[in-house]
């Protein structure tokens, strides 16, 4: 991490949290959580595909937050150090969130007395996918990422509680509750960071 | 523009005065955190208007403790500035001047010093 003073560690933390207030990943999240859903409900044959579709879109919507956030909060570097450690930080959660898709399918299809060791295949890769939240909320000091994460375990029950058998129905709920949290964010940041002009 | 930079200061007037400026203090802390940023964001961070920024910019720039580069950004001018190693060599011993400062406060003087 980087090697500041406590006070300037302090400063840095608040900095870089500012550069994440704006909310537009949550909506993106959000969004990809809530199609994944409906088409693991509705057309889970195409399944594949609209998560390639997701995954090819993030590269874009990066490129395209970045243009939204230096007309709003201007242009900053962080330290090497520090994007290293985000490096790390996404990469893992990258590969883990991608390691739990491609668990997802096998699993979907089997039946919860084929592991009854667990409470269910679907809630299984959904409270994975809380682990990563929380692993991600607890790494960046990002208070809301644990609220997803415990949005995500409380959804990963949902199947239970409306007998569905479908692991779409959790990502759906969570994502729309993903997509609330973003829009009252940018909402605010917007508010908060009004376009500016050239300075 | 003439700096000196104490390590143990004896009195207050040793403290470095470019940097002692709230204003400046603030701007400089910023700039030690990241790489670089530009007039927008720092400004942004530190609440202070375009005005008062342009002017302690440039005392902190002529003082090379800032360095500067304007550039073009999809077509816009932005204009961006990071610590020189001058700079960065100066808060990190402005850090310990007010430490030895604030540490002598509690020091009783000295009869034999006191007038």
């Amino acid at each position: 991490m980087v090697a500041n003073p406590p006070e300037l560690k302090e400063l840095e933390q608040r900095n870089y949290k500012a550069t994440h207030s704006d909310g537009v990943i949550d909506i993106f999240v959000g969004i990809s959580m809530v199609i994944i859903g409906v088409t693991w409900i509705v057309i889970p044959n195409v399944l594949s595909g609209v998560t390639a579709g997701v995954a090819i879109s993030i590269s874009p919507m990066l490129a395209w937050r970045r243009r939204f956030m230096e007309g709003r909060t201007g242009y900053v570097m962080f330290t090497e150090p520090r994007r290293l450690w985000e490096r790390r930080i996404y990469t893992t959660a990258a590969v883990l969130f991608g390691g739990f898709m491609l668990l997802a399918r096998p699993l979907g299809s089997l039946q919860p007395e084929d592991i009854d060791w667990m409470v269910g295949p679907d809630s299984l890769v959904v409270w994975l996918v809380a682990a990563v939240l929380l692993l991600l909320g607890v790494q960046t000091k990002l208070t809301r990422l644990l609220v997803y994460s415990l949005v995500l375990t409380a959804a990963g029950a949902v199947p239970f509680v409306i007998s569905a058998e479908s692991f779409g129905w959790p990502l759906l709920i969570s994502g729309a509750v993903i997509v609330a949290f973003g829009s009252a964010l940018i909402r605010q940041f917007v508010i908060r960071h009004p376009r500016i002009g050239t300075l | 523009m003439s700096r000196h930079h104490p390590q143990t200061p004896q009195s207050p007037a040793e403290i470095d005065r470019l940097i002692h400026e709230p204003a400046r203090l603030i701007i400089m802390a910023t700039l030690y955190v990241v790489d670089e940023a530009d007039f927008v964001y720092l400004a942004q961070q530190t609440g202070l208007t375009a005005g008062n920024m342009n002017s302690h910019m440039a005392r902190l720039v002529d003082g090379e403790y800032v360095a500067v580069e304007k550039t073009f950004a999809a077509n816009r001018p932005r204009t961006v500035y990071r610590l020189t190693e001058e700079g960065r060599t100066a808060i990190q011993e402005y850090r310990q001047q007010v430490g030895n400062l604030l540490a002598t406060i509690g020091t009783p003087i000295p009869s034999s010093t006191r007038p």
